[in-house]
């Protein structure tokens, strides 16, 4: 672009900026059709965009990434995008980012990402903030400002990015999906990019002791409270429970105690160091509470603590609470819902 | 053949004090203690050590001195040599920084077929130091959030957790692995090899000096940090009653907000 009138206006020198610009996203086709995550990752670039003044681009790589899927993405809020289908070498994806330079550089914080983003990083030398859960632009220096929850969510420490090109992971479920708006309109184009072997990935059935407890709408947990009543307690309220809502994944978990004590196994212990947990509805019979049960369980939606000590910290994070004996408790409940 | 284990010092989350009036956190009374992936990598390490006694676990730390508890710790467990790296330029390394200082003080160890870490430090941990440095290895494969990771001939294999699903996979070595929790408890130190630890066995303290590492050549950190600290849950609503009007009152509330 010719500046020279900009110069007389000024009177100054004024230099074109070099290169990085617009906002790219990644995203990773594992499956025939489009992750909620990545879609996630467009539909807020796509906000930092119009605040930046600048294009959304996204390159769409994987083993099912088509001109169609490419289509939708536009649809999704991009405004242009390159796919490819199979997985970049390293080098070949950082040739990509340096011949096309962008500002900001997301990928969502799932698989694929997670390996991505940190080895672009490297071969770029250059931080990345990875979990972000919220970005936004500082418009004076044009730099991107990311919240990243510290100590599993107890602070959030806010990071802005001075590097070229600022890359960041974004934590999945933390913005909306984005509308699809069929009547967007952009750029598809093929990549040829180097692409690696197949990566030697084979699905497997996931071991025994895997139950998702991440996918349970409702979990019914038990600690060392119930002692004197017994485990299988917990187990009749699940029960009564999944009676009265046959439509809704119930899970059964125990906090550090009932792990200690032998009721349940760890592979169901709803803890910092075991499952973090995001139910509607979160049933803690007979535990105390620990910080590391609260990290754990914060992203539910409702709480409901039942213990016989009205001091028990647990209640200060429950939604509902009720002071009693567990054994008494649990039966009248159990009562409530067949009735 | 060497596996080394990167392990990290945390504060213990449990110790720590979030200050809403302050807008701080407050570490003051914290306890320092050894990352638990970390400890859960460690573990599968000496794990690979207890089926074929010809591999050497060391374990690798980064930081200020007072790190070295962690690497005794880790020698009581029963890795055969730890190793502090440490100097006042090296615990100012971040992220890109850190990485070509470990992955420098690995090259020089040689022999090292399998880098393990856990998946990612509990505090503040970004849990991108394990692709990072299989950069700066030399592009070696990398085993992301890796279940039951085993070491079969020339290959490391495990169970990959990733969007939900489990994937066998196998890399050959040398390789990089991010290892996810398991179920076994991971094992506690004898009280003999807790004194041996401290008073027979050495850490080694590495400097960047000696390592031939120019420190100011190293990236910059990403700037600008400042805290913010969540507002509290809100404390609940205690139901009150005998235990049947309570379990009839909180069901009542429940379906009124429509949960269940």
């Amino acid at each position: 672009m010719d500046l020279s009138f900009l110069e007389q206006l000024l009177g100054s020198t004024v230099e074109e900026e070099e290169g990085y610009r617009n906002i790219w996203v990644v995203a990773i086709a594992w499956e025939p059709h489009l992750r909620a995550c990545d879609l996630q990752v467009v539909g807020k670039a796509r906000n930092l965009a119009d605040s930046l003044g600048a294009y959304v681009n996204v390159l769409l790589v994987g083993d099912n990434a088509s001109e169609d899927l490419a289509r939708e993405l536009i649809a999704y809020g991009a405004d242009a995008a390159f796919w490819g289908a199979g997985y970049p070498t390293g080098h070949s994806l950082l040739d990509f980012f340096n011949q096309h330079k962008p500002e900001i550089l997301l990928f969502a914080d799932a698989a694929g990402g997670r390996k991505m983003a940190p080895r672009l990083a490297q071969r770029l030398k250059c931080a990345l903030v990875t979990h972000a859960t919220d970005l936004s632009i500082n418009a004076e220096e044009r730099s991107l400002v990311v919240a990243v929850p510290i100590y599993h969510g107890a602070a959030y420490r806010v990071v802005e990015c001075r590097t070229n090109p600022q890359i960041a992971t974004v934590q999945q479920g933390v913005f909306p999906t984005p509308e699809y708006d069929s009547w967007r309109s952009g750029d598809v184009e093929q990549v040829e990019l180097e692409w690696k072997p197949e990566p030697p990935l084979t699905p497997v059935e996931p071991p025994a002791y895997y139950i998702p407890l991440e996918k349970a709408d409702i979990i019914i947990a038990g600690g060392r409270g119930l002692s004197g009543a017994g485990w299988q307690l917990i187990e009749e309220l699940a029960a009564a429970v999944a009676r009265r809502l046959p439509h809704k994944a119930i899970a059964v978990a125990g906090s550090r105690g009932a792990v200690d004590e032998g009721w349940i196994g760890p592979e169901h212990m709803v803890d910092l160091v075991g499952r973090t947990v995001a139910p509607a509805l979160y049933v803690a019979c007979g535990i105390r509470g620990t910080f590391q049960h609260f990290g754990a369980t914060e992203k539910a939606r409702c709480i409901v603590a039942i213990n016989h000590n009205p001091d028990a910290p647990i209640f200060k994070h429950a939604d509902y609470g009720i002071v009693g004996e567990v054994e008494e408790v649990i039966p009248a409940l159990i009562e409530v819902l067949e009735s | 053949m060497r596996i080394v284990v990167c392990i990290k010092q945390i504060l213990d989350p449990e110790t720590i004090k979030v200050s809403r009036s302050q807008q701080t956190i407050d570490d003051r009374g914290a306890r320092k203690i050894m990352n638990p992936p970390d400890r859960w990598a460690l573990d599968a390490a000496l794990r690979f050590k207890e089926a074929d006694p010809s591999i050497e676990v060391i374990a690798l730390s980064l930081g200020e001195p007072d790190v070295e508890d962690i690497l005794r710790e880790a020698l009581a467990l029963g890795c055969d040599r730890a190793i502090l790296l440490s100097d006042a330029y090296v615990v100012k390394a971040r992220t890109a920084g850190l990485a070509q200082i470990i992955a420098t003080a690995i090259k020089r160890l040689r022999n090292v077929q399998l880098v393990m870490t856990g998946h990612m430090a509990l505090d503040t941990g970004s849990g991108t130091l394990g692709p990072r440095l299989a950069i700066e290895l030399g592009d070696w494969p990398v085993l992301m959030d890796v279940d039951q990771l085993r070491l079969e001939g020339n290959y490391a294999t495990g169970l990959q957790h990733a969007d939900e699903k489990y994937y066998h996979s196998s890399y050959p070595l040398p390789a990089v692995a991010t290892v996810l929790q398991t179920p076994a408890h991971p094992r506690y130190a004898h009280g003999a090899d807790i004194i041996n630890a401290y008073r027979v066995r050495n850490v080694e303290v590495w400097s960047s000096l000696a390592l031939g590492i120019d420190p100011t050549a190293l990236p910059a950190p990403t700037t600008g940090r400042q805290l913010r600290i969540p507002p509290a849950r809100q404390m609940g609503f205690i139901v009150e009653g005998t235990p049947q009007e309570a379990a009839q009152t909180l069901i009542a509330m429940l379906r009124a907000r429509r949960v269940i």
